[in-house]
């Protein structure tokens, strides 16, 4: 079961590393950036998963089997950011394509 | 108020950053007192921080309780945690007070153009990510400030709003949101292991096995991606040459706090490790001679400048990674003290160059700089002032760049001569580019008139000529005061890691 999501995990990072490297297209770079991004944040959740285990609530949780909520923080705060860069490089495309007209 | 030092050196700007485009509607002349304001009172709190660390010692700030409750079986609080010891301290303190000299700098030399409070913003932003490397406690923090500096440089890059600026800064910004998912994925593999993110568990707990030797190369290659040397030096004449004057100095500094916290966690996390050592090694001597031998056959003055920038981060590399190789003796404390020595020299000469060569694209407004003749004519103090800088960073005595390049020559050589003549050789290939650099834009009869120097932009250029030749000259007073402590406590981690 974990083996298959690192092998997920893996699988796709090496795609967005294959995207960033090989695609000259500028929205195709920002998506294979989110590909690794989606890859990393599937790693650091799946750190934190427990078979059975219940949203981290201490009220909710009568026998303490909770999920580990540190991970969830850490991929939130980098969903978050990811988006800033995401926002970024896009808009940083429409201003090369309005100067260049072509991606 | 002395126990808050820390988190206040990284609060102020933060929210002095944010308060800038409110500010902006009273004026300009507000603006810039703010920012004075902003950048002068961290400074002097760093400059406080630091007389508290020598005072006392390592200064642990934990964020959100004073007495947490939550505390690790090691005895750490598990929470985000900043810390400072001697070396951070200090170069907080010389860092700061270069982005304030920059800030007076920028001040007329940028005045043209517009966008500038956003600018200013960028700026504040990017001192914030400088100070989070410098002070980071814990692995999550120093990722969420590497994403900040990596995403306001890439701002920067784009100031100038050309099509140029935009390229290169879409691709900065795409490098390094991979490399930052990198250091990511080596924070997650490390927390995998261990289930702590703090630096100081961490290092309790790490038994060096194969998940953390992939972990520390992870982690260091984002971290040599953002310092700019040799495997992955390509991103840095692309960007430095576009990016305004001020941005590039900011940039320095950046990619210096990142070589700072890749020895911290080299040496305070993951131990001494040889190996890991000599592969630094190799790596600085190859960002040495890339270096120059790119900046030999460029013919645009910024990025000349930049490949040099390039080498001599790979002095700083080669004297504090030789210096780890070879702890054992005397000449190891030696070499990292050369090392720590040359990171202030080399943003002093360096700097100085930039500056200048900022004044003169001011002044004369060309696109490419190498095409003028004869400026030292005109401008026979800021032709000086060059040679100066010239002089200093290729390691001439009395100037500071020979102070401390002297120090990583005479320790290196005990661990191999083939080092030492190396470095020399860089030595002497950069004052040949540097010379013939000098030679064409500044020798010579120039039949053009331009305007006057900018005050404020030659008055950062004197105190920064004045800062290079005191230190060139009193370097044993600068060493004992400031080096021989950051030495020490880069040596000695268990002092910075157990509070």
């Amino acid at each position: 079961m974990i083996n298959f999501i690192f092998l997920t995990v893996i699988f796709l990072i090496i795609i967005g590393l294959f995207g960033t490297m090989f695609k000259k297209n500028l929205i195709k770079l920002a998506m294979s950036i989110n590909i690794i991004s989606n890859g990393v944040n599937l790693f650091l959740i799946s750190l934190g998963y427990r078979q059975g285990g219940i949203a981290p609530i201490f009220t909710n949780a009568p026998n303490l089997k909770m999920v580990s909520p540190t991970p969830q923080a850490l991929i939130l705060t980098n969903i978050v950011i990811n988006l800033a860069v995401t926002a970024f490089l896009l808009s940083l495309s429409i201003l090369i394509y309005k100067k260049e007209k072509k991606l | 108020m002395t126990s808050h030092l820390i988190i206040l050196i990284i609060a102020i700007p933060l929210l002095g950053a944010f308060l800038l485009p409110l500010l902006n509607k009273f004026g300009k002349r507000i603006k810039y007192f703010w920012l004075a304001t902003v950048l002068g009172l961290t400074d002097i709190f760093s400059f406080f921080l630091y007389l508290l660390i020598i005072e006392k010692g390592e200064v642990v700030y934990t964020l959100g309780a004073k007495f947490p409750l939550l505390v690790s079986p090691q005895g750490f609080p598990i929470r985000i945690i900043l810390e400072a010891d001697a070396l951070s301290g200090f170069l907080s303190f010389i860092f700061l007070s270069i982005i304030f000299l920059i800030f007076i700098y920028s001040l007329k030399i940028l005045s043209n153009y517009s966008f500038l409070d956003k600018f200013y913003v960028l700026y504040l932003l990017l001192t914030v990510g400088i100070l989070g490397f410098l002070f980071t406690g814990d692995f999550f923090t120093l990722f969420v400030f590497y994403e900040i500096s990596s995403i306001t440089t890439a701002g920067l890059i784009a100031f100038f709003r050309s099509e140029e600026c935009f390229k290169s800064a879409f691709h900065y910004l795409s490098l390094f949101a991979v490399g930052s998912l990198f250091l990511l994925f080596g924070i997650g593999i490390l927390y995998s292991e261990y289930g702590f993110l703090n630096m100081g568990i961490i290092a309790k707990v790490l038994q060096f096995s194969f998940l953390d030797k992939v972990a520390l190369s992870l982690i260091a290659s984002s971290l040599l991606l953002k310092a700019g040397v040799f495997p992955f030096y390509f991103w840095k004449p692309e960007a430095y040459k576009v990016s305004p004057i001020s941005a590039i100095l900011l940039s320095i500094i950046s990619s210096l706090s990142a070589i700072y916290i890749l020895f911290r966690i080299f040496l305070g996390v993951f131990g001494v490790n040889l190996i890991f050592g000599w592969i630094l090694i190799l790596f600085s001597i190859f960002s040495i001679f890339m270096g120059i031998f790119l900046a030999i056959k460029e013919n645009n003055i910024k990025k000349i400048l930049a490949y040099l920038a390039i080498s001599e981060l790979g002095y700083i590399i080669l004297g504090i990674s030789s210096g780890i190789v070879m702890l054992n003796n005397d000449f190891g404390f030696k070499a990292i003290q050369g090392g720590l020595f040359h990171m202030v020299n080399d943003i002093l000469d360096i700097g100085l160059l930039f500056l200048i060569i900022g004044v003169v694209i001011y002044i004369t407004k060309s696109k490419n700089v190498l095409e003028i003749r004869g400026f030292g004519h005109k401008y026979p103090w800021l032709a000086g002032f060059f040679l100066l800088g010239v002089f200093a960073i290729s390691g001439m005595p009395p100037l500071n760049g020979f102070a401390s390049k002297i120090i990583i020559y005479e320790s290196v050589f005990h661990l191999s001569p083939v080092l030492t003549i190396i470095g020399i050789l860089g030595s002497i290939l950069i004052l040949a580019i540097l010379i013939k650099i000098f030679a064409i834009i500044f020798l010579g009869i120039s039949p053009e008139k331009y305007q006057p120097v900018p005050k404020t932009a030659m008055a950062v250029i004197f105190v920064f000529a004045i800062l290079m030749i005191s230190i060139g000259l009193f370097p044993g007073q600068f060493t004992s005061f400031f080096i021989n402590p950051a030495a020490e406590a880069l040596v000695s981690q268990q002092n910075y890691i157990c509070k």
